[in-house]
């Protein structure tokens, strides 16, 4: 029904009312005239209906004959508006307006959103793909998307996959990082157990391999404490994947110190400025001026949303922040305090999955600085693999046995 | 008997012809000329084809002319939607809808 009335607007209709004389007569002539008669109502032999322009013009010849007295109560449609504003510039020149405007912004790109990346920052997408053409404001029919993410691959091996979907106004780069495998020694790679860390044996449980220790001895790091090569029964070596829980008394020792006047950086001078940008248009608001090298400069933007969507339209805020090194005291409390969570910091950062049996504290307080430090003996597993780099078969060694 | 008293009157035959064609050829009456076709939707709204003209138009009463019946629609509210090419498309709240000759 919308399509009709929207027929109607642009072809413009009449609303007329016609009394007197036969209206059932004037209907039927109108019919075989092929006159469009729509919504028509007969009230008090008083009839009234809507028609188009020209058929308005095509029905008096026909009401004369049935004796009606027509009359126009109302006209409608733009045929009407344009004749009665004729003589005013402004609309047309303002529907130009529009419609250019339409055309123009919706041929460029308003916003552009990353998905898919984990360790590689939005910004430096972006910066990527903005050298290649890929920016707010960019015309869209410019952009060859093949050839962009060829050269998106090209330029970085951070980027395995990327895509460039432009969905109307808004453009999406979608991409996948490269994954770098941790190095693993294979379960089936031959291999030593040997000691993490320094202590003492407490359990000492040979899966696979030959024990090199017993329990109860002492153990540096790196010794070896289980051997993947075992010995056959006929007096040949082989080689295996050792394997062994080791459970070893250890000791560790954190350090923490502070000092009473420290160097703080504090924020002496702050000052913003505004910018609104639309597209590739930036204006300032306020006077700008340029600021010296030593502030720091924060930047942050803002953009309007419509449903979700971006639009080209925000302010960006830039902050520039001088920072001042100054010297600062703390008082004993403080000092200690802060010394303590330090040390408490860096004491459970170094023991993951150890059982501490024993702590001792260690303070020394000074005029202007303190020294804290713990002492730890713990009980944890130091197994760790080390692999067993195989030889080549044309090595000096092997040859001087064969002779 | 009844054909015969239908072949006398001239209008008549034309439309037994119809008959006689739609029943042999198994064609929709509605597609061969000189029928006209009513559709109701409900009471609010009747769409009347094969409209030859109109006899009388009030806001109570219509009367059609559809060539062998003249169809009276009564109600209140009625008003005459659209009208053209033998079409007439009427709304309002519709009472009754009855044939005569």
């Amino acid at each position: 029904m919308i399509f009709f009335r929207l027929l109607r607007f642009f072809f413009g209709s009449v609303d007329f009312t016609a009394c007197n004389g036969f209206p059932e007569r004037f209907i039927n002539i109108c019919a075989l005239r092929k006159i469009p008669l729509r919504d028509l109502k007969c009230c008090n032999g008083v009839l009234s209906g809507n028609t188009t322009i020209r058929g308005y013009k095509e029905m008096r010849p026909a009401a004369k004959k049935s004796g009606m007295c027509m009359r126009i109560k109302r006209k409608r449609g733009l045929p009407f508006f344009t004749r009665a504003n004729k003589k005013r510039a402004g609309f047309l020149a303002g529907f130009i307006l529009l419609v250019l405007s339409v055309s123009l912004l919706s041929s460029v790109i308003w916003s552009i959103d990353v998905v898919g990346n984990e360790k590689i920052s939005d910004e430096e997408i972006l910066e990527i793909f903005e050298d290649l053409g890929v920016h707010i404001g960019a015309a869209k029919i410019s952009l060859n998307v093949e050839s962009i993410l060829d050269t998106v691959l090209e330029s970085t091996d951070r980027i395995t996959w990327a895509s460039l979907n432009i969905d109307g106004s808004s453009a999406i780069i979608e991409v996948r990082e490269r994954l770098v495998p941790s190095r693993k020694i294979q379960d089936e790679a031959p291999c030593n157990v040997v000691a993490s860390c320094d202590g003492q044996i407490e359990i000492l449980e040979a899966f696979n391999g030959t024990a090199e220790i017993a329990v109860g001895d002492g153990v540096q790091r790196g010794d070896l404490l289980v051997s993947g090569v075992i010995e056959n029964k006929d007096l040949s070596s082989s080689l295996c994947h050792a394997d062994a829980y080791v459970v070893a008394m250890t000791e560790h020792k954190f350090i923490a110190e502070g000092m009473s006047t420290r160097t703080v950086k504090k924020i002496t001078d702050e000052k913003t400025q505004y910018t609104l940008c639309f597209l590739w248009f930036k204006i300032p608001i306020g006077i700008h001026r340029a600021q010296p090298e030593e502030y720091t400069v924060y930047e942050s933007s803002k953009w309007l949303c419509a449903n979700g969507k971006k639009l080209p339209l925000g302010i960006t805020r830039r902050q520039f922040i001088r920072l001042t090194e100054t010297e600062t005291s703390l008082s004993q409390e403080e000092l200690f305090l802060d010394t303590a969570e330090q040390l408490m910091k860096a004491s459970s950062e170094g023991l993951i999955l150890t059982e501490a049996t024993k702590q001792t504290i260690k303070t020394d307080i000074g005029d202007t600085a303190i020294h804290m430090e713990i002492m730890v003996n713990c009980r944890e597993n130091i197994s760790d693999t080390a692999e067993i780099e195989i030889g080549d078969i044309s090595s000096p060694i092997i040859q001087e046995q064969s002779d | 008997m009844a054909k015969s008293n239908r072949r006398r009157n001239g209008n008549d035959k034309v439309y037994t012809m119809a008959e006689k064609l739609s029943d042999g050829l198994e064609l929709p009456i509605e597609s061969l000329p000189g029928t006209s076709h009513i559709e109701l939707c409900g009471n609010k709204q009747a769409i009347v084809g094969g409209c030859k003209g109109i006899l009388e138009y009030d806001e109570n009463i219509i009367r059609f002319n559809t060539g062998r019946l003249i169809v009276r629609v009564i109600g209140s509210d009625l008003c005459i939607r659209a009208y053209q090419d033998e079409e007439a498309v009427i709304c309002g709240n519709i009472i009754s809808v009855d044939f005569s000759s």
